[in-house]
């Protein structure tokens, strides 16, 4: 079909042309109407006579958006894994991908963190070994130990803190930890008010 | 006001110069980009034909064809990304695993 | 007597129907109960396999025969029409009257003067002929647990024939007519293991089919002929097609050219049943069988179908609005009937086996009965007798009677006779094969391996005359039948044969001489075969029962088989008593159904003694009777006498009747004995013991034939029903791989593809609206 470029060129203007030569049908034109359209007609129509149809076209919207983000979902690992066909490999990579968090790990961290009853620098002093003035994944690790949090795996831990991580240096620094005991008043504090 | 007779007859020039870029084109998002053309050759039509007739039904399809080309340009996004996830390309050339 | 009136009031009663119907059922019967008590000793000894109630069924049927025949012997007019069974309805949409067209078949009864005689023949033999083969069959163990078989098969046939001489319609005939050939395929070859019988059986099947087609051709002529006359019935009928009217009206409209000729491939299908020449050559095969079949259908019953249905077609002869127009025909049917006679004589003069002789004579006497026939619907054709007024009408009347009487009077004479010689000669085999056994197993009784059967039978012939002879004192009764049978079929004066036989010949001189002079041939031929038929019958009587036994097991035959000899002892006396018959004008009686027995039976014996032997005013007809006793009775028998006579065995004495024959025979022998080796090794008698080559060429003819069109078959089955098949899927595949080229998997095609498509779409609605 490359090859015959030229015929669907010429095709195409051939089409122009008849599309052309049918809309200069006067006959098509003959009856022009003298009502003039504005938007109150147009809004009236809309949330009127037109209004069912319309919502099944949001409907039809939202599902076709919907779509698409299944759509683009990134199926790489899971397609890979599929691929493997070792058992046992495909087993331990399910174990390593799969998270465990319940979603309340932070929350109990951050209660903890509060229970101790130190300020924000003491704890974070007392969580950074090495001095290097921010908490890496070892640091957190034990943290979250000590916190009684100690069944996640690697990828879970780094998962947590990439939730901390918010200007995105790999590394929990002291306002991050700091944000995390305020976020935590801050829904403490909403709890109790109720 | 614009005569509805040229709104019409710019709306096929559109229609066949979006026609021409779907047949012609290899980047796959320059294609999605002609679709829209097209669809907006035909709301243009939509539009033109309404105010000749003085119907506000006119405006009321181009309301669904918007939506409808909005709908169809997020599933066409959609397979693109796909497809440049399976293949690491875009041009249309290149993906023809279908071939007979 | 076409146009006879079919409201005569004579109603067939419904115990007619038990004729037919009594032997049909018992087939399924006897076949079920033999294949489920296959083996078992009271099957065998009590109920014979089978053949203890086949007795009683064709002992029913022959009763109700009787009060049949009874009721109606007396009467001048044919029964009225009836209807038994009302067998198809159909109707259709006649498209020129825009009506609905509605037409029924049904089955009904015909009995006139001819069905009253083959109904006595058929039912009375049938009833021998099982009472022969109960004494037959159950003693030859080659036979057991099998019998069932040959009693279901006999008592369809059976069923076949009496239903064929009873029924109203040419259409019925037909469907009787068939059912008998496929009992006669599957009795000769009864012995299924024997190449020989398939063979035969096969041989036979074909050849009557061959008639049978056109047989069918003929039937369909005259259906159409006769469809617009029928009036939605079965335009087959004999009400139909006997009656003047429709006649009258095929002969105004000038289509009795075509009557004719549907006709005549009607008798081409009766020349297939009854083995005339040229399709003869299944008959003499046809001995394959068992002998009792043999005598039933192959002498006294089947082959006469293609008689009865020739005889059938008098009424259209005999019409007057066809006057004159039929000639033809009758000629043909008396030339082939004299060719097939002299032929069959001539052939029967080189046979050895018993059995062969018998089937080539049964040949040349129906071919009798078939010039007898032509020479019958000639005179009935072309002479004015359907005007009572006219002056030579008493006269015509008459001859035209007595012809066709006579004919259909030798077939019962040789119905009779050829029944008892079959079964004669099937006692005469029988005591043979037990005698030969007698003989090897007191010779070789310490040897173990020959107890099979068949062993017995590689070298040894039974069959075969030049095994025989001297038997006269061994098997009187047997030997007392045969002399009278071979009597009756020569026509030695005053038995059984001579009356009719005298009839058919001076009939066929009268018309050769009086009106057509083609009719000489057959004349002719008729003649000097009636002295052969003296010469081949004595001959066969003289080998086997006269002079010293040729082989060593002729000499230990004796007559011990129970049942066998109760049938010949009843049929002795209807092979004599024929001068009775003739005595009550039976050829008058046969010959019209207006005339009745005369049972004034002095005055008809001086009437018919004075009629052919002195007969003032017959002129040529009277010479030529002598002539033909003269062949028949000295020239024939005294050759044969001559060759083949002898005294018996010392100590051996024949009954006092059949002894006279043999001294006669011994003195003649003694005298005038010659070398006929001259004769014997001649290039005419190897011909005719190739049986005039005429398997040879049919056999080639047939090869050619289907071997041709089998190669046509198979080609056209290859190239045109296989090559379409092929031709569909590698078509399909081809189509399947062009348009696969349009997967070329591009988007962008598929894009211009989508557009195009849509295209289309918009530009046929667009047209559409």
């Amino acid at each position: 079909m490359r090859l015959t470029s030229i015929t669907t060129r010429l095709g195409l203007l051939a089409l122009l042309f008849v599309l052309l030569g049918v809309l200069a049908d006067d006959a098509i034109w003959a009856n022009p109407s003298e009502a003039t359209l504005d938007t109150p007609m147009l809004s009236d129509a809309m949330f009127g006579a037109w209004s069912l149809p319309l919502a099944l076209l949001g409907v039809l919207l939202a599902v076709a958006m919907i779509g698409a983000a299944y759509l683009v979902r990134d199926e790489r690992l899971e397609n890979l894994l599929w691929q493997e066909a070792d058992e046992d490999v495909r087993k331990r990579m399910e174990a390593m991908t799969t998270s465990a968090l319940d979603g309340d790990e932070l929350a109990r961290f951050a209660r903890h963190l509060a229970d101790r009853g130190l300020s924000v620098a003491e704890l974070f002093v007392g969580f950074d070994r090495d001095g290097s003035g921010a908490l890496d994944v070892m640091e957190f690790e034990a943290a979250l130990r000590q916190a009684g949090i100690d069944d996640l795996t690697f990828r879970d831990v780094n998962a947590l803190m990439r939730a901390l991580d918010v200007n995105g240096t790999g590394q929990i620094d002291l306002p991050e930890l700091h944000n995390l005991l305020l976020q935590h008043e801050a829904t403490m504090d909403g709890g109790e008010e109720e | 006001m614009i005569d509805p007779l040229f709104v019409s007859g710019l709306s096929a020039m559109l229609f066949v110069m979006g026609l021409w870029g779907a047949f012609t084109r290899k980047n796959a998002i320059i294609v999605l980009m002609c679709f829209e053309l097209m669809l907006n050759a035909a709301n243009l039509q939509f539009a033109a034909a309404a105010v000749h007739h003085g119907d506000v039904t006119g405006w009321i399809y181009t309301v669904f064809a918007i939506a409808i080309a909005a709908a169809e340009v997020a599933i066409g996004l959609a397979i693109l990304l796909s497809m440049y996830n399976q293949h690491q390309t875009i041009s249309l050339d290149e993906v023809e695993l279908l071939k007979h | 007597m076409a146009g006879d009136s079919y409201a005569s009031g004579l109603v067939v009663p419904d115990y007619a129907l038990l004729i037919i119907l009594l032997p049909m059922l018992a087939f399924p019967v006897i076949l079920l109960l033999g294949r489920l008590f296959n083996g078992q000793d009271w099957w065998k000894g009590t109920m014979k396999e089978g053949g203890l109630l086949a007795l009683p069924v064709m002992a029913a049927s022959l009763v109700c025969s009787l009060m049949l025949i009874a009721k109606f012997i007396g009467q001048t007019t044919v029964s009225d029409t009836s209807t038994v069974l009302n067998w198809v309805n159909f109707g259709w949409h006649d498209a020129a009257t825009g009506s609905i067209q509605a037409m029924s078949l049904d089955f009904g009864f015909y009995v006139d003067h001819t069905t009253i005689m083959l109904l006595f023949v058929a039912s009375f033999l049938c009833l021998l002929i099982n009472i022969f083969s109960i004494g037959y069959m159950n003693t030859d163990p080659i036979n057991d647990n099998r019998n069932h078989r040959f009693y279901a098969e006999f008592v369809l046939f059976c069923s076949g024939m009496l239903g064929m001489v009873l029924s109203d319609s040419f259409l019925w005939l037909f469907i009787f007519w068939e059912l008998m050939g496929l009992c006669s395929y599957l009795l000769i070859g009864f012995y299924y293991e024997r190449p020989s019988a398939a063979y035969a059986a096969k041989k036979a099947f074909l050849t009557t089919r061959v008639g049978d087609v056109f047989l069918v051709i003929g039937l369909a002529m005259l259906w159409n002929l006769f469809q617009p006359y029928a009036a939605g019935q079965d335009a087959l009928s004999y009400a139909v097609v006997f009656d003047g009217g429709h006649l009258q009206s095929i002969a105004d409209a000038g289509k009795s050219g075509a009557l004719q000729l549907a006709m005549g491939f009607m008798f081409i299908g009766a020349v297939g049943k009854s083995a005339q020449f040229p399709l003869h050559v299944w008959l003499p095969d046809a001995m394959e069988g068992p002998t009792p079949v043999s005598a039933l259908i192959h002498a006294a019953t089947m082959v006469n179908a293609g008689l009865y249905l020739v005889a059938r077609m008098f009424p259209i002869f005999a019409a007057e609005a066809m006057h004159g127009a039929f000639t033809d025909l009758a000629f043909i049917i008396a030339l082939v009937g004299g060719i097939t006679a002299c032929m069959a004589a001539l052939i029967a003069f080189v046979q050895m086996d018993l059995k062969k002789v018998l089937a080539y004579s049964t040949m040349s006497q129906l071919a009798y009965i078939f010039t007898g026939l032509g020479a019958a619907l000639f005179l009935a054709n072309a002479l004015d007798w359907h005007d009572p007024s006219y002056a030579g009408y008493d006269k015509n009347k008459t001859i035209v009677i007595v012809a066709f009487g006579a004919a259909l009077f030798h077939l019962f004479n040789h119905a009779m006779a050829k029944g008892m010689l079959f079964m004669a000669s099937g006692s005469v085999i029988h005591e043979m094969h037990h005698a030969h056994h007698d003989v090897h197993h007191h010779d070789h009784h310490d040897d173990e391996d020959d107890h099979g059967h068949d062993d017995h039978h590689d070298d040894f012939d039974a069959q075969s005359m030049a095994n025989m002879g001297g038997l006269a004192s061994r098997l009187p009764i047997t030997a007392t039948a045969m002399l009278v049978g071979s009597a009756s079929i020569i026509g030695l004066p005053l038995i059984g044969g001579f009356w009719s036989k005298e009839g058919i010949i001076a009939n066929t001189w009268r018309v050769a001489v009086d009106h057509d002079p083609r009719f000489l041939l057959p004349a002719f031929l008729v003649l000097i075969t009636a002295g052969m038929t003296g010469f081949y019958m004595s001959r066969m009587w003289f080998m086997t029962f006269a002079g010293k036994p040729k082989s060593e097991v002729a000499a230990h035959v004796h007559e011990h088989t129970p049942w066998v000899p109760i049938p010949l002892l009843v049929l002795i006396p209807m092979s004599l008593g024929g001068i009775v018959f003739a005595s009550m004008k039976v050829t008058k009686y046969l010959g019209y159904n207006g005339k009745q027995l005369d049972m004034n039976l002095l005055d008809g014996f001086l009437y018919e003694m004075d009629h052919v032997f002195v007969n003032p005013g017959a002129g040529y007809l009277l010479v030529l009777t002598y002539i033909a006793i003269l062949l028949s009775l000295v020239v024939g028998p005294t050759v044969a006498m001559a060759l083949h006579g002898g005294a018996l065995d010392e100590g051996q004495k024949a009954k006092p009747w059949i002894q006279p024959f043999i001294n006669l025979s011994e003195r003649v022998n003694a005298r005038r004995h010659f070398d006929n080796s001259g004769l014997a090794d001649s290039t005419l008698a190897t011909a005719l013991e190739e049986r005039l080559y005429f398997d040879a060429w049919y056999d080639a003819a047939c090869e050619k034939l289907v071997a041709g069109f089998s190669v046509l078959a198979a080609t056209f089955d290859r190239s045109v029903v296989d090559g379409t098949i092929k031709g569909i899927e590698s078509g399909s595949q081809s189509t399947s791989s062009s348009v696969r080229r349009l997967t070329t998997g591009s988007a962008r095609d598929y894009i211009m593809m989508a557009a195009l498509g849509t295209l289309l779409i918009a530009v046929i609605l667009w047209g559409v609206a």
